[in-house]
């Protein structure tokens, strides 16, 4: 206790009382006077510091003592019982009649949403006895359309993170939500009676109705209480760019099924983040229907730093960033052309648009700036397409102060408690705001977080939070839709949820969220239509009805001339850092989930590290090479990572993301990568200018990749379908010349007559890994750690191969999932001497673990090498609530058994035998992979060849359809879709930067 | 080989037979010489270090195997797609080793080659310690070593038997019958000699003043001896199963190897699936095995003095068959070059390319420097007849051998048809300590065999010196009583 904190009110002693009681017999041993006078706040003080002592200090009686002595005897011999090691299951106790509702090994899917940045996607959260095991979409939810991402795929392992703060800490010793509650009555009593002046309660993103609500409410009983909020990764900028064009905060939406072209300005369309789920369906959906109409939906993109949207794009150009305002005023018509590479592009997607009048889109990304959002406006305005093509409606997040009030606040002695929820300034906070030091002047500080992270070190008390699969809840999707979120578990450990802090701060009796959630709703939902929403998991109708903004007066004709610079001469000059989220920790808030950490990054596929890329003809401009050191200064500061020369980055563009570098986040997160938020600035968050970059050492060898080869070498693997252009599928896989007699279908549709099989639309695949760690989750993958990477061992079932195709500097860029192929003639199985893989009566090359001695010949044999293998014990040693994640339907693979994608077997059982039990075949899509289920795009369809109808077989009658290394005559059941290009009659101006055959 | 008599043969074939022996070599000689190495061991400080240093390695080797046992397969540097490495490496050369020798003890037994005489001995023994070295490695490189005998068909509950489909079941099943067949031709084939060191035992044993120990060696040899007499019957009959196991051996190392090449052919993988991979397997293993031989003749007969034993006719015999497998060696690889590049397809083609420029094309240029051209020093006489030449050589073309396993194994693994599945591949130090283990196990079990047991087979050896005489006798420079004196039976 060598920290400020509240001190107890004085005590009083009155001195011929005690003695009274001693003379009575009291006490014959007393340590302190306020012991010997029993005072309350002496009581409360033993329950906080010694909770077990607690009850022994009051002495035990008589009876009760010898009731301790016949339980103890009685216990002691209970110790036989019990296995020596604890392991998380010793104290399971069978049930002896079951709960009702409740079937041991039976599934039930609740409905509920996850959260990125106060934005809910819709998911349901399949449970089993009594465990949330899995994260689905949810395919009513109007927003994200049964499409899940990786994060809402991971966050079911950050329920049973073991790192997870597990208790209430005061000044960082363990302590009691009672000890806080009596520690907060005084102060905010007193806050109270001055109108709440002192308070300032710092939130991330909430679009939570409810919560906002209750803000509202504390607000009202606090006037003078100030909110504010810290995003890291936040969608502000969007807000300042409508700002800037309408005067007013809104969310922009884009009607892509009425679009007949697309350009991205340093777009993040189809980018990680709050909007990808919902926003990459309906692009893909669009562009799949342009297609079966003979056109091509064209995304043009122009990016500094290569992203998802730029991998996807049609048309991709690298722009410097100081370039990016000249090219949308050059769409617009104005502007200077630049160089001949973005005269072209530019040239090109203003001719689509202006063909396209109100069918065209122009979108930016979130980090973009104010100017290049409002420029974006001016041009969907200018073309037509504002409430055609491009619909706004009020912005789903509240405005706020941020930190830089509340530094000022700090600063000017105003914040006498600091009420952080969700939040850790002290790691991500903008470097100049220099939260650390600030945050040691205010007197009270109070963190609520899923981690005792670098805020709650450095704060007074640490109140954990409730996962989101444990608490009640509401948020909003991009779409204003309010999803309902709703508990699958009780809470692992003592966390609450943001709404039960706040009750027990204001309220007199601490409300819990489930009544508080039913109160807030209770009004607009009243009697069934409460359970019923909270059964689809969502509020019907609560989207946001488009609006029709007018842009701001004066600001049609702005034109901010002075950004439109053209790039200097390459060289150490003129460089700018641009700042992105990371594609799997985002703001670093997931830096402890293993599953994101070992997920390989889209484009870099690097895991569990951050690398500063920057661009091949920086690369040998600066004679920097691939994994060197540098340096990246910023206004005096520096950052020191590995480089990485990505192929189609912007010359002038330097790429960091945020989220690592951590130091106080466990032992997951810790020394890994640099902390770019170290050179972040708070007035520009998202680009730095003039910074420096300097090579600073070798190679450590310390990245750990997942894929050294980038381009397809010459071989067609990943093929490109022209539109208009003749078919690119064909069925070599399947017309090989054979020396065997029988029918060609005869190996298809044999056994019971189900033959499965799964087609995989590269033109759908955005490269988003949701799948990656759906699999992941489904079939208790074991994350092997950076080491074990680096060597080759990962054990993903399912990866996501990259290839680059073209010229290095604007390359395109293709994504191709690679599962197993569960090939007919498979060659792994030749291999095995003992019959560990082999075939079953409806084609699945199966893995039978218990039979594997480990031979490996099987991945060698392997065309695809799908096939993983247990070096080591990897999925030994799991932490107790790690086990507890782990799908019981799976076995978990012991060392040196090989293991591989099954198709989610276990899934196709579960069917097979309700429908046995029904006496009925199994119907089209009622067995989904867990991949098939995660693909926010649908670019998976899966089920039975046999069935000629199933939308399996009909994407396999797809003229694009191909099977990845068909002429080996393994006949893979796995086959892939060709990724849609321009025409060829698009190919006149350049042929830089257009999306072309693959090889 | 009791029908093989001084009539039978012709004087020149005689005379080239006897210039398998030394000159001042007979019966008498011969017994005392040989079994004075199992009794009384001429060079016993330089087999100590010898055996000490084979024994540290056999420390490693039993340190590399626990923590192999302990924490699993991962410690060797394996990961996905290069899943077999130095393990199969490793497994692979000392099979060659096996191989090799047991293909020139049995050809040369079969063919009644006179050059036998010295040889026999120690590529018989050779081949039984390489197969057991490389014998390790299918049961240490499983994920689950403790369940290796799932690889053999057995009876069992669950009605499982391997399958039969596996090329790797049919390399279990050949190194089985390789190893059954290796240490009955070694075992058979010394028992007449086993016979005569149970009588010098005896002999010793009885004249000494301690009985103890000399006694207790006397015994063991005598039940190792089975009870031989040394009969007409019983020589008829040893010489049908030493001929039958010869013919066995032959076979049983063409089942071997090539074996061992449809574990690769079998597959879909380019530079392994290969119709020409079981001969230039078989044609690999004999020329390891017979450079091998080379340097394990050349060595022991400087150990153990054995220069009148092993004479300069075996080195040059040697060094023709490593001159002549070396040609056929390099016919197998310019054969498979110009098909890959005239016929091969693109995933051929770019292998092809890695192996010479990739990331371990030394592997490749290993196997040109190592296997290929040194063996081309044999067109020279002198060389022929050069103990050192064959040493080097013979050193060298093992180690190409080695490394033309890496390169099949590790260069296609590392990258097959996807690029996007290349991963580095690096050698583990325990890897290679598990190699020089096996080194040690080798060695150490070779040295205790020839430590105790005689190095050169006393019999044929006799048997050449029984030819010279003869041929002496028929020119009248010797007398007879020699050949009476030398050829009465002691074993």
């Amino acid at each position: 206790m060598n920290a400020p904190l509240s001190p107890p009110p004085p005590a009083r002693f009155d001195i011929a009382q005690l003695r009274t009681r001693l003379a009575d017999g009291g006490a014959a041993q007393w340590r302190s006077l306020e012991q010997l006078a029993d005072l309350p706040h002496f009581r409360a003080f033993m329950a906080a510091e010694f909770p077990s002592v607690a009850r022994l200090a009051q002495g035990p009686d008589r009876r009760r003592f010898l009731q301790l002595m016949a339980a103890s005897l009685a216990l002691a011999g209970l110790t036989g019982c019990d296995d020596e090691k604890p392991d998380g299951h010793s104290q399971e106790v069978p049930f002896v009649r079951n709960p009702e509702h409740q079937e041991p090994g039976v599934s039930y899917a609740y409905a509920s949403v996850v959260e990125l940045d106060g934005m809910a996607n819709g998911v349901l959260v399949t449970c089993r006895d009594g465990r949330p095991l899995k994260i689905e979409g949810n395919p009513q939810h109007p927003w994200s359309l049964g499409g899940t991402d990786a994060f809402g795929q991971a966050s079911v392992l950050g329920l049973y993170d073991p790192f997870r703060s597990q208790s209430v800490r005061f000044l960082d010793r363990p302590s009691t939500w009672e000890a806080f509650r009596g520690a907060m009555v005084g102060r905010i009593g007193a806050l109270r009676a001055g109108g709440g002046r002192g308070l300032w309660v710092l939130t991330g993103a909430v679009s939570s109705p409810s919560l906002l609500a209750q803000l509202t409410a504390m607000q009202a009983a606090f006037p003078a209480m100030r909110i504010a909020s810290h995003v890291p990764a936040g969608r502000q900028g969007a807000y300042a760019g409508s700002v800037a064009a309408f005067g007013q905060r809104l969310e922009t939406q884009y009607r892509f099924d009425v679009a007949d072209v697309v350009v991205s300005l340093d777009g993040d369309l189809l980018d990680p983040g709050p909007w990808q789920v919902g926003q990459s369906r309906r692009f893909i959906d669009a562009r799949r229907e342009a297609a079966a109409q003979g056109r091509l939906l064209a995304l043009h993109d122009a990016s500094s730093i290569p992203s998802l949207t730029s991998a996807k794009s049609d048309y991709v150009l690298a722009a410097d960033p100081s370039r990016l305002i000249a090219i949308a005023e050059r769409l617009g018509g104005g502007g200077d052309a630049g160089d001949a590479a973005e005269q072209a592009w530019t040239a090109r997607a203003a001719a689509a648009l202006a063909a396209a009048r109100g069918r065209g889109i122009v979108t930016v990304g979130a980090t973009a700036s104010t100017a290049l959002q409002a420029a974006a406006h001016r041009l969907n305005d200018q073309f037509g397409n504002l409430g055609r093509t491009v619909l706004h409606i009020p912005a789903v997040l509240p405005e706020r102060a941020g930190l830089a009030e509340l530094a000022a606040a700090i600063d000017g002695g105003e914040v006498e408690l600091l009420l952080m929820l969700g939040v850790n300034p002290v790691y991500d906070a903008p470097v100049d705001v220099d939260f650390t030091t600030r945050l040691a002047k205010v007197a009270m500080k109070v963190h609520a977080g899923s981690h005792v992270d670098e805020t709650a070190l450095r704060s007074n008390w640490h109140l954990p939070l409730t996962h989101a699969l444990e608490s009640w809840g509401d948020a909003r999707s991009p779409d204003g839709t309010v999803g309902l979120m709703q508990p699958t578990i009780s809470p692992l450990y003592s966390g609450r949820s943001p709404a039960e802090i706040l009750s027990l701060l204001t309220d007199a009796e601490p409300r819990d969220g489930r009544s508080m959630l039913a109160a807030f709703w209770q009004a607009s939902l009243p009697g069934d239509r409460w359970p019923a929403a909270l059964q689809q998991g969502f509020v019907a109708g609560t989207a946001s009805p488009p609006i029709t903004p007018v842009l701001a007066a004066g600001e049609a004709a702005a034109s901010p001339a002075a950004s439109s610079a053209a790039s200097p001469a390459l060289g150490g000059a003129g460089l700018s850092l641009i700042f992105r989220p990371d594609a799997s920790l985002w703001d670093g808030r997931f830096a402890a989930n293993a599953w994101l950490q070992e997920l390989p990054r889209p484009l870099t596929k690097i895991v569990w590290d951050n690398v500063i890329t920057i661009a091949p003809a920086l690369a040998e401009r600066m004679k920097i090479g691939h994994e060197d050191q540098v340096a990246v200064g910023v206004e005096g500061r520096v950052i020191t990572g590995h480089a990485w020369i990505m192929p189609g980055q912007a010359p002038h563009a330097i790429g960091v993301t945020l989220g690592y570098g951590r130091t106080d986040a466990g032992e997951v997160a810790d020394n890994a990568g640099y902390n770019a938020y170290a050179v972040r600035q708070s007035g520009s968050l998202w680009r730095a200018d003039n910074v420096e970059l300097k090579r600073v050492g070798e190679p450590t060898g310390r990245l750990a990749t997942t894929q050294a080869h980038n381009t397809m070498e010459g071989h067609d693997l990943v093929r490109v379908q022209q539109i208009g252009a003749a078919p690119v599928g064909d069925n070599t896989a399947f017309t090989q010349p054979t020396l065997y007699d029988g029918p060609d279908e005869s190996r298809v549709v044999h056994g019971d007559g189900v033959a499965w099989g799964m087609v995989i639309d590269l033109d759908a695949c955005i490269g988003c890994n949701a799948c990656v760690t759906a699999c992941q989750s489904e079939n208790n993958i074991a994350v092997v750690g950076p080491e074990e990477v680096r060597l080759g061992r990962e054990m993903h079932w399912l990866r996501v191969d990259r290839y680059y195709s073209g010229a290095v500097d604007e390359p395109a860029t293709h994504f191709q999932p690679v599962p197993c192929m569960m090939c007919e003639q498979a060659p792994c199985e030749v291999g095995c001497p003992v019959e560990a893989t082999l075939h079953d009566h409806q084609g699945l090359n199966q893995m039978v673990y218990n039979r594997c001695v480990g031979t490996r010949a099987c991945s060698g044999y392997c065309p695809y090498k799908v096939r993983r293998f247990n070096y080591y014990d990897y999925s030994a040693g799991a932490a107790p609530s790690l086990q507890e994640q782990r799908n019981p339907s799976v076995t978990v693979r012991s060392r040196g058994v090989m293991e591989k994608c099954t198709y989610c077997v276990q899934r196709i059982a579960e069917v097979r035998i309700t429908t046995d039990k029904e006496e009925r075949p199994i119907r089209d899509g009622e067995v989904v992979t867990a991949c098939q289920g995660a693909c926010p795009t649908r670019a998976i369809s899966f089920g039975d060849l046999g069935d000629r109808t199933s939308a399996v077989t009909r994407a396999r009658a797809d003229g694009r359809n191909y099977a990845l290394l068909g002429e080996l005559n393994a006949r893979p059941r796995t086959t892939y879709l060709a990724e849609f290009a321009p025409p060829a009659a698009a190919d006149g101006v350049k042929s830089g930067g257009i999306k072309r055959s693959g090889a | 080989m009791s029908d093989v008599t001084a009539d039978n043969l012709a004087a020149s074939n005689r005379r080239a037979a006897a210039s398998y022996i030394g000159p001042r070599q007979d019966f008498i000689s011969i017994g005392r010489d040989v079994t004075a190495i199992a009794f009384t061991h001429p060079g016993y400080k330089r087999w100590w270090l010898a055996f000490l240093g084979a024994f540290g390695l056999l420390g490693v080797l039993a340190l590399v195997l626990f923590f192999l046992l302990y924490d699993g397969v991962g410690i060797w540097g394996n990961n996905i797609p290069v899943t077999w490495a130095l393990d199969i490496v490793g497994y692979d050369w000392w099979m060659g080793v096996a191989c090799g020798a047991l293909f020139i003890s049995s050809v040369l037994l079969f063919s009644e080659a006179p050059a036998r005489s010295a040889l026999n001995r120690i590529t018989q023994t050779a081949a039984l310690v390489a197969a057991a070295a490389a014998g390790i490695y299918p049961i240490i490189h499983l994920g689950r070593p403790w369940f290796f005998y799932w690889n053999l068909p057995y009876p069992n509950t669950l009605l499982l038997w391997p399958q039969f489909r596996s090329p790797l079941y049919w390399d279990a099943i050949d190194i089985v019958s390789f190893l059954g067949v290796a240490l009955g031709s070694w075992y058979i084939g010394m028992l007449p000699d086993l016979a005569t060191l149970r009588d010098r035992a005896f002999e010793t044993a009885l004249a000494g003043r301690r009985r103890g120990l000399p006694l207790f060696r006397a015994q063991v040899y005598g039940i190792l001896a089975l009870g031989w007499r040394g009969s007409a019957v019983h020589w008829r009959r040893w010489n049908a199963s030493c001929r039958a196991l010869a013919l066995m051996g032959i076979f049983v190392v063409i089942a071997l190897q090539t074996g061992a090449a449809v574990m690769f052919a079998g597959s879909v993988e380019p530079g392994w699936h290969d119709t020409m991979q079981p001969v230039s397997f078989i044609v690999g293993a004999l020329l390891q095995g017979i450079a091998t031989m080379a340097v394990l003749g050349v060595m022991l007969r400087a150990v153990f003095g054995l220069e009148t034993l092993i004479t300069r006719r075996h080195f040059e015999l040697l060094a023709w068959l490593m001159l002549m497998l070396g040609l056929l060696f390099l016919y197998c690889y310019v054969q498979e070059f110009f098909v890959t590049a005239l016929f091969g397809d693109s995933f051929d083609k770019q292998l092809a390319v890695r192996r010479f420029g990739g990331s371990h094309a030394w592997s490749l240029w290993a196997i040109v420097i190592g296997a290929i051209l040194p063996v081309q020093l044999f067109w020279f006489s002198v060389m022929r007849g050069s103990a050192a030449a064959l040493v080097v050589v013979g050193l060298l073309v093992s180690f190409g051998l080695w490394a033309d396993h890496f390169m099949v194994i590790v260069v296609t693994l590392q990258q097959d048809f996807l690029p996007s599945i290349a991963a580095p591949y690096h050698v583990a130090l325990s890897g290679v300590l598990t190699f020089a283990g096996s080194v040690g196990l080798f060695v150490a079990l070779l040295l205790l065999f020839l430590r105790y047991l005689p190095v050169v087979s006393i019999m044929e050896t006799r048997r050449l010196s029984a030819l010279r005489l003869a041929d002496d006798l028929a020119h009248g420079s010797v007398m007879a009583p020699a050949l009476v004196r030398g050829g009465r039976r002691r074993g």
